[in-house]
């Protein structure tokens, strides 16, 4: 259930274009193509206290990309074809033999699928407004694992997020750098609630081909749905997810149009959803 | 830079390819066996011959609840409280002892420690001996038997019918009793009934009245002699209720099984009506049960004989005959024949018509039995006799009156001038106004036999006759009294 709050907000946004408020243009293309992993023995409960939990890897290996179908029109998608999600085993540490009903868990699929388009609607040297249309694809498996270990790499249900960013450029002591802040709001269906999040990033070049990043993203569910906050055990995909993160990024531009990333992201505060850093990695290509 | 993409796609798919690990959880708990508290006995007490389940659950080192962990159970004295492999315990005698369950801890990678927890100090105390009669009750009948049966549970909670118990009676001239429990009701009274061990361990006591009778009915006024027909017997009946007292307000119910023979009435007044026999029952309803008292009785006829039978009757005289005779039928009376004697036949009025001996019969028909009584009689003139007794003259001679005659054999006189009178007064003088002066025609002498005649007198009117000396003031020198 990660997937249309958690992993749109955390994997979308990792794999997203840095100044992702502008538009490609017509006949252009960003892509990336991350690994994400998070490894997490607790979760965040519903009152936000941190509880214990069994070891358990969340990761998938996705493309992101956006391609300019006009000067200020963008078709954007996230693919994770690869998804894993598993648990460990739970070992006596007392005997050595797996206690009943811990035996680890496995869980591989696609995971849910982004697609929408973005649409520039200011455009400046330094500034930029973009708005965007994301639907979010239960292409996602919702059954793994066993009775008690479901691993989930999807929530399920069909969701649409629309989004308004902004973005500007900036020289800061000669070191390039841009800042831009967003917000978004995802109506989700199944009986899920909606979420609304926002936020900032700022990056800089410090050490030009380097580019540093900072970021913080809020995460809030309306509380609207119908569906139990337990319904689905993964502290990932659960109902009335929210949560506050920062994260540091990375990025090292090999060549002009190429790069690689690496981001690092910790959640402040949360409740119902895992209480661990996540990592990605991911390799990027601008074509023209 | 391909060098490097490649890099980075073998970095991606590594990280996607993790494998399962082990979350290693510290579970280690310290093995414990855990008491059932609710399973101890009640105050930590148990009796002799009392048993009594333990039970613990043991918990290994990983706090699993090993439900068939080889529990050990002992008792701190075997001989106050046995305990089998199960927990079972019984208790044998009377003191204390201890109960522990051991075992050893299930981890099969260490040496497991023998875990050892006291689960009680049992106290174990004597049964409560019990005594109690099964089938007791408060009053009884005179004359009544009960066997009185017990329930004795000794120290070991046994019922115990090998022990012997001892009974009493306060009041023996009420209430007797065996050392079997056998109590008999002797008169109206109480006593105060004890059985008890012989160690006097236990005793029972209770309040036995005796009553004069206890759900009973009788009839208070039976007689063995037959009832008379056409007589009246009125029955009485004593009623003694379920706490034998004296009932006077249950109705009574009598009953004759032969109506032809008796009646009786709701009173119990019977009515003989026929000879013969027929069962006389009285009966009364309690709690919805009939109690009832039978009696034979009998019926007879009446007596029936001649009150005033006579021997002899003079010639003309008659006789009023009376008949003995309660019943209410009529009476007819019979002559053999009435030339010599006639009678009336409703009144028994008989007439002397001639001499000679008849048989008078009175007879009537009672109960369908004619019931008859007869007397003879004889017709014959009537007279009396008497011996005189000599005081002067030596006058003697045995006398015969009649009413138309008195004579006197072997009369002897030495008197010049002897008479003969009829008095009432035997010492004389004779008085010819009062008495009668036989031999008026002159003096009589000495002759084997003296006959004068009268004039039909009444010879009961006179007792005695008598032999004066006229001329000398009819001094008395004999005289015979005349039966």
């Amino acid at each position: 259930m990660i997937k249309k709050s958690t992993l749109f907000t955390i994997c979308f946004l990792l794999s997203g274009s840095l100044a992702a408020q502008w538009t490609q243009g017509k006949g252009n293309a960003y892509v990336k193509l991350s690994g994400w992993y998070l490894k997490s023995d607790s979760h965040f409960t519903n009152t936000g206290e941190i509880a214990a939990l069994p070891t358990r890897v969340f990761l998938n290996t996705s493309l992101y990309a956006e391609y300019g179908l006009s000067k200020k029109i963008d078709l954007v998608t996230y693919f994770p074809f690869f998804a894993r999600s598993l648990q460990n085993n739970q070992v006596s540490g007392t005997r050595g033999t797996i206690l009943e009903g811990g035996e680890g868990a496995s869980l591989k699929s696609l995971g849910d699928l982004d697609i929408g388009v973005k649409y520039g609607i200011y455009t400046s040297n330094n500034w930029a407004v973009s708005t965007s249309l994301t639907f979010g694809i239960p292409t996602g498996k919702t059954d793994g694992g066993h009775e008690t270990a479901v691993l989930q790499n999807g929530d399920g249900e069909f969701n649409q997020q629309i989004k308004a960013a902004i973005g500007h450029s900036f020289q800061l002591k000669k070191m390039p750098g841009y800042a831009k802040s967003y917000v978004a709001y995802n109506h989700r269906t199944q009986g899920f609630s909606d979420e609304v999040s926002v936020g900032a990033e700022v990056g800089l070049y410090v050490l030009k081909p380097l580019l540093l990043t900072s970021k913080l993203n809020l995460l809030r569910s309306t509380k609207n749905g119908t569906l139990s906050e337990s319904t689905n055990t993964t502290s990932l995909f659960a109902n009335n997810i929210e949560y506050t993160n920062v994260g540091v990024q990375i990025a090292y531009f090999i060549s002009k149009n190429i790069g690689v990333s690496y981001e690092y992201t910790a959640l402040l505060n949360g409740k119902i959803i895992a209480a661990a850093p996540n990592h990605s990695v991911g390799v990027f290509v601008k074509l023209h | 830079m391909k060098k490097q993409m490649y890099v980075v796609f073998i970095l991606l798919i590594t990280v996607s390819s993790c494998k399962i690990k082990d979350d290693i959880i510290n579970d280690y708990v310290t093995p414990e066996i855990r008491v059932n508290t609710s399973k101890i006995p009640s105050n930590n007490q148990l009796t002799i011959s009392e048993e009594h389940q333990f039970e613990v659950r043991f918990f290994n080192d990983i706090g699993i609840h090993v439900t068939q962990a080889p529990i050990t159970w002992t008792s701190s004295n075997n001989n106050i409280i046995s305990i089998n492999k199960d927990g079972l315990a019984k208790a044998v005698a009377a003191g204390e002892a201890s109960i522990s369950a051991s075992v050893a801890n299930d981890n099969p990678s260490t040496a497991n420690e023998i875990i050892t927890t006291e689960i009680a100090t049992i106290n174990v105390v004597n049964h409560p001996e019990s005594l109690s009669i099964t089938n007791l009750k408060n009053t009884l009948g005179k004359g009544e038997t009960v066997f009185f049966l017990t329930n004795y549970v000794n120290i070991f909670g046994e019922v115990d019918t090998t022990t012997p118990l001892v009974w009493e009676s306060t009041n023996t001239t009420v209430i007797s009793v065996d050392q079997n429990g056998k109590v008999t009701g002797l008169a109206v009274g109480t006593s105060e009934i004890t059985v008890k061990t012989q160690n006097n361990s236990i005793t029972f006591t209770f309040q036995l009245e005796v009553k004069e009778a206890i759900s009973k009915i009788f009839i208070n006024n039976l007689t063995n002699s037959p009832i008379k027909i056409g007589n009246n017997y009125q029955y009485t009946a004593s009623y003694f209720d379920e706490n034998g007292n004296l009932n006077t307000t249950n109705e009574l119910i009598w009953t004759v099984d032969n109506p032809s023979i008796a009646t009786i009435d709701n009173n119990g007044l019977l009515t003989a009506v026929n000879v013969g026999n027929t069962t006389l029952t009285v009966s009364t309803i309690e709690n919805q049960e009939t109690l009832s008292f039978e009696a034979e009785i009998t019926t007879e006829n009446n007596n029936f004989s001649i009150k005033n039978p006579v021997s002899t009757l003079g010639l003309g005289n008659m006789h009023q005959f009376e008949i003995d005779f309660l019943g209410t039928s009529a009476v007819s009376w019979f002559s053999s024949d009435a030339n010599i004697a006639s009678i009336d036949e409703f009144t028994g009025l008989l007439t002397a018509q001639s001499n000679g001996s008849v048989r008078v019969t009175a007879q009537t028909l009672e109960g369908g039995i004619m019931l008859t009584s007869s007397t003879e009689i004889s017709i014959n003139t009537p007279q009396k006799t008497g011996t005189l007794e000599t005081l002067s003259y030596s006058v003697r001679g045995n006398v015969t009156l009649t009413s138309n005659k008195l004579t006197i054999v072997d009369f002897n006189s030495t008197a010049p001038d002897s008479h003969i009178y009829l008095t009432n007064v035997p010492n004389g003088p004779a008085n010819d106004s009062r008495d009668l002066h036989v031999s008026k025609n002159g003096k009589i002498t000495s002759s084997s036999l003296v006959s004068l005649e009268l004039d039909d007198i009444d010879i009961n009117k006179y007792k005695y006759v008598v032999i004066t000396c006229r001329s000398f003031g009819n001094f008395v020198m004999g005289r015979a009294e005349l039966n």
